[in-house]
């Protein structure tokens, strides 16, 4: 009888209770606490000892400015190839009824992924120095060599291979949801092949496309091995900057407030993002990346 | 019954499949079909699923090319062409609704790909708006439209450049029963109004019966009887027909040199066969209200037993184990259901409303498509 009395009324929710959900969520919190949060407060503090001086110092330093442009161009740039190139494959890997074509989009794509920065960057040095296979084929050819090694070309080049595991994967996230039939009836009712794609298919993906190019030129403007690697003395990016201001001239606010300057742009692309497209199709590509 | 032999090689055919035929990597997905449909004709392929009647569709849309054969569109081959040069209609069972565009967009996107002027476009959306009633939605975009209001747009759209043929491919399989019967009725009153030939597909015969003008029952990858729906209810032409689209149980029979008919599993009882019965064995099938309780004069008599019983408003269904054949069912008014389960009954079938198949490999009568090669 008491053991009767004694049960809670309550309806039966397969999700988990909220005392529990944040006890489980706990220790993820304490990381970032301690392991971001923390940090990033300390370098804002370090940035900002002499008022926000410094943040003026190194804004209209030449190196400084040079390194900001060169970031983002090249950053801008390589979203572009992206998220055109990511689109292709991963408007293939939608659209194809061959698995095999499938399996080896996807090999192609996740390659890159399993390779270390320093592998996948030298593997691209082997390509295109001036003893490379690219002008060795030219030389066979009789032609003049081309210097491609150490520009911001060759930059861009190495953060669109990296990137281009994150573009595939974000913008398949989003051509799944997309009914191919569609764009069957597109064509039935008279579009071309390229004109039902351009007219059904972009529309459809389009707040993708945006938040794919977003996440894509967040993680690019942070990248480091490819521009020391690719890029050399002649294109400088915030990152070798920021390693340069710790390690060579121990410019320690320097190097935070470049630091900041960076997260605040990353930060700014994403919220200007979800502005435009809705925070939906942002976690949408995020989640199934 | 009709003579379809003449009627389908007169002039006015719209579309004509010869020997069409598909097969993927070896695998047969469609016979050898020949058949031609014409102008303002609704043709519905019935089959069950695997039948190869959406291949048959996809054929014809243009989604498939065929391994060999030809279908010709106003007698020009269109079997090599793309969907978009073959200018046909269709409807699918998804709708698909361009999801970004309003209604009327949805409407205007295949006048606008024929390049329609600005004014002729407006005027033709206006007009198809009203023959499917949805003026009032014209700027809806399709999530915001019930299921039949987006079948309603589908089959606007579809309509709207004036195709020669539309196709649909189980357009009213995602609704529910209310919402069919109604779609059913207005998809007929728009094939009236509009008199342009309907190829549909479904796995539903009371929806083939109720919509087509003719019916090509498919079965095993190929088409096993064509013809007026009423026919091939009454006088289906092979065994599959008989259960499938008839809703006939079949019993195994034969008739004697005497034109005596009787069953083969036994049964006591022996009847004359009508007159002209060749000798030989045949295939003996009773749809459900062809079946009477009790005895009638002449008509074949089987003994049962009612093991159960459904109620379907007016009508009742009794579930019969009779000695030559088990889950017989018998259709009867409700009121005249005195019956319960345990009770010993007379089952007569009366001839002209038998169904006496020759158990010969071919058949004969309404069917005349091709595929029995």
């Amino acid at each position: 009888m008491t053991d009767i009395l004694r049960v809670r009324r309550r309806e039966w929710t397969p999700d988990i209770r909220k005392r529990y959900a944040l006890v489980a969520v706990l220790p993820a919190i304490a990381l970032l606490a301690v392991f971001v949060i923390y940090p990033l407060v300390l370098l804002v503090i370090e940035s900002s000892q002499d008022g926000f001086e410094v943040y003026g110092r190194v804004l209209s330093s030449g190196s400084g400015q040079k390194a900001i442009a060169t970031t983002f161009t090249a950053s801008l740039v390589a979203t572009g190839i992206v998220v055109l190139v990511s689109s292709i494959i991963g408007w293939t890997i939608r659209t194809t009824r061959r698995r095999w074509v499938r399996a080896l989009c996807w090999v192609c794509v996740l390659a890159p992924f399993w390779m270390g920065a320093v592998v996948k960057n030298y593997a691209i040095v082997l390509l295109i120095s001036n003893k490379g296979v690219v002008n060795a084929g030219l030389r066979a050819l009789g032609l003049d060599p081309v210097q491609m090694l150490y520009s911001t070309p060759a930059v861009v080049l190495g953060i669109s291979y990296s990137l281009i595991p994150f573009g595939v994967l974000t913008i398949n996230a989003v051509f799944q949801t997309i009914d191919l039939n569609l764009l069957r009836n597109a064509e039935v009712l008279g579009s071309t092949r390229s004109g039902s794609i351009f007219r059904v298919m972009v529309p459809l993906a389009g707040p993708g496309f945006i938040a794919s190019g977003a996440i894509v030129f967040a993680l690019s403007v942070g990248f480091y091995v490819t521009p020391v690697v690719l890029g050399g003395a002649k294109s400088p990016f915030l990152a070798t900057l920021i390693q340069a201001n710790i390690l060579q001239y121990f410019d320690l606010p320097a190097a935070a407030a470049l630091s900041v300057i960076l997260l605040v742009v990353a930060l700014l692309v994403m919220i200007v993002t979800i502005g435009l497209v809705g925070v939906g199709s942002v976690r949408r590509a995020m989640t199934r990346s | 019954m009709t003579n379809d032999r003449e009627t389908t090689m007169n002039d006015d055919h719209v579309l004509v499949l010869d020997a069409v035929a598909k097969s993927y990597a070896g695998v047969l997905a469609l016979a050898p079909t020949s058949f031609a449909i014409e102008k303002g004709e609704f043709l519905t392929l019935l089959g069950p699923s695997g039948s190869g009647k959406s291949t048959l569709l996809k054929l014809i849309a243009g989604f498939e090319t065929p391994t060999s054969g030809a279908i010709l569109l106003r007698s020009l081959d269109i079997s090599g062409l793309s969907p978009a040069q073959r200018q046909l209609g269709m409807v699918f069972q998804s709708y698909s609704l361009f999801p970004h565009l309003t209604v009327a967009k949805n409407i205007e996107y295949g006048l606008k790909r024929r390049k329609w002027s600005a004014e002729r476009r407006r005027a033709r959306v206006a007009e198809m708006l009203a023959i499917v009633k949805l003026e009032h939605r014209a700027n809806a975009l399709p999530a915001e439209l019930s299921g039949g209001q987006q079948q309603r747009v589908a089959v606007a759209r579809a309509l709207a450049y004036d195709p020669d043929v539309l196709l649909m491919d189980e357009p009213l399989g995602a609704l529910d029963r209310t919402l069919r019967l109604e779609m059913e009725s207005e998809i007929k009153r728009i094939h009236g109004q509009l008199g342009t030939t309907f190829i549909y597909v479904t796995h539903d015969q009371q929806e083939a019966m109720h919509l087509s003008t003719r019916i090509a029952i498919m079965n095993n990858s190929q088409v096993v009887a064509l013809g007026r729906p009423d026919d091939l209810f009454r006088n289906p032409p092979n065994v599959f027909t008989a259960e499938f689209f008839s809703d006939a149980t079949t019993v195994a029979a034969e008739v004697d040199d005497r034109t005596r008919f009787r069953f083969e599993a036994g049964g006591d009882g022996s009847w004359a066969a009508p007159a002209g019965t060749a000798p030989g064995r045949y295939t003996f099938g009773i749809r459900p209200r062809a079946a009477r309780l009790g005895i009638v004069e002449g008509a074949p008599v089987l003994r049962g037993t009612i093991t159960s019983s459904m109620l379907f408003g007016d009508e009742v269904r009794l579930f019969i184990d009779a000695d030559v054949v088990s889950g017989l069912r018998v259709v009867i008014p409700s009121r005249a259901n005195t019956f319960a389960p345990g009770d010993r009954v007379d089952v007569s079938i009366p001839w002209e409303d038998a169904i006496l198949l020759p158990n010969a490999p071919v058949t004969s009568r309404a069917f005349h498509a091709g595929a029995t090669r």
